[in-house]
């Protein structure tokens, strides 16, 4: 420290009047040789005489007092609540969430496969439509009523993509759409298809692939590679594809009584819109 | 140091002052009659820490004077031991700018930042600076210091204090 560094030190007690004779002797003396201190001792010494008045120092006082100079500053407090035990567990656990917030926003946590990429089929195979690809069963209508009216577990550990990216892809009434779904573990799977309107299509298993089994890792293409893409049928609206999954070795569609389907069951789902053609 | 030996310090340091903002002729004069006045009036201080204040209320009381226009002529038209003594009581236009300042000063109190109010409280309340370190919960001494310098930085611009522009005549 240089003997300037402690003049400085002295100032800044200087004005309220808190120095010991010595250390007003001290500052004198550095501001005699120093003209820098010399100068700042002088804008010091303004704010001094005027504090030297002691009706003025009460005001002051009082002034500061009204504006709420004798609580802790809001930093002051916050920083003490932090340092104490309890707001350091507080603040651990606050940050402890917002990193595990951040961890599965970034999909750390995520143990579905990888997105799956999914393309449509070459263009001169005839597309073929919802309807036509699946099954028309009155169990199936059955199946699917009570899909409806329950709800199923979702399920992280699948993964159901469109050809078309974004979080609600939009078609139009005639475009070409291909659907693809890839589970993490053995399973059996069922993609049903629902309209505003309230119709519900059964668009996996189907006409071209009849098992409801799929392998882990194994993707799903619906119409599978080779055939023809399907085509956007109408009416406009929103439309949810939902794949349910259940345990290997499950024929969600034959045997079970749907309450035992539907405990076993748990799900995946995807909107998307369709609108007239522009 | 003999107090002869502190008034040629006090002389130098008001000469060199004053000169950049009254001129050097000026600065010489005021600084002569500052000293004129210590010699005559203060004569019983002879500590730094004593005399080096009044030196520096005097001066600044004279140069403001100078600037208001109170000396009507240029200070070394006149030989020194002409020169009356200056009355140290503050004349009507010296209140009134004490006025203004106590006035300003209250006013920048709203404008400080909430731990510059703490702080100024804790210092007029005469707590020193070690103490108000632990009350404030800072770190360490050079954060109060920083903390402290900071303030005193806003209140001084605030004020207008030191920031009143040189005047040559």
């Amino acid at each position: 420290m240089t003997p300037n560094d402690d003049a400085y030190r002295l100032l800044s007690e200087y004005a309220a009047g808190n120095l010991t004779d010595a250390e007003r002797d001290e500052l004198a003396r550095a501001a005699l040789a120093d003209p820098a201190v010399f100068e700042a001792l002088v804008e010091e010494e303004e704010l001094k005489a005027a504090l030297e008045d002691t009706v003025f120092r009460r005001r002051v006082k009082e002034r500061l007092r009204e504006l709420g100079a004798e609580k802790e500053p809001y930093f002051t407090r916050l920083w003490q609540f932090i340092a104490s035990p309890r707001g350091l567990m507080t603040t651990a656990g606050a940050l402890a969430s917002v990193a595990l917030v951040v961890m599965a926003q970034l999909g750390v946590f995520r143990s579905t496969p990888a997105l799956i990429q999914v393309n449509l089929g070459p263009p001169n195979v005839q597309a073929t439509s919802s309807a036509s690809l699946a099954y028309d069963t009155g169990a199936d209508a059955s199946f699917a009523k009570g899909i409806r009216d329950f709800t199923i577990l979702p399920d992280a550990h699948a993964v159901l993509q469109l050809d078309r990216t974004g979080r609600r892809p939009t078609y139009e009434i005639g475009d070409r759409q291909r659907i693809g779904f890839r589970l993490e573990q053995d399973g059996s799977a069922v993609l049903l298809e629902e309209r505003f309107d309230g119709g519900t299509y059964r668009l996996f298993p189907n006409r071209f692939q009849e098992s409801a089994d799929v392998k882990a890792g194994e993707t799903v293409l619906v119409p599978r590679a080779g055939q023809g893409d399907l085509e956007v049928d109408g009416p406009a609206g929103e439309r949810t594809l939902r794949l349910l999954i259940f345990p290997a070795g499950t024929n969600p569609l034959e045997g079970d009584s749907w309450e035992r389907l539907r405990s076993q069951a748990k799900e995946v789902r995807k909107v998307y819109s369709v609108r007239e053609k522009q | 140091m003999t107090r002869t030996e502190l008034l040629v310090r006090i002389r130098e340091r008001i000469v060199a002052y004053g000169t950049s903002r009254v001129g050097r002729e000026s600065a010489e004069d005021l600084a002569q009659e500052t000293l004129m006045l210590l010699e005559n009036k203060y004569a019983h201080l002879d500590q730094e820490g004593d005399l080096l204040p009044v030196a520096i209320r005097t001066m600044s009381f004279k140069m403001k004077s100078f600037r208001r226009g109170v000396l009507r002529q240029r200070l070394s038209d006149k030989p020194a031991d002409e020169m009356p003594l200056a009355d140290d009581r503050p004349d009507a236009s010296e209140e009134l700018e004490q006025k203004e300042f106590k006035k300003r000063f209250e006013l920048s109190l709203q404008k400080l930042g909430d731990r510059c109010r703490r702080l100024l409280l804790l210092k007029l309340d005469g707590h020193r600076l070690t103490a108000i370190r632990e009350m404030l919960g800072a770190a360490n001494m050079q954060q109060v210091y920083t903390w402290d310098f900071r303030c005193r930085q806003d209140l001084r611009q605030l004020l207008g204090v030191g920031a009143t522009p040189g005047v040559q005549v």
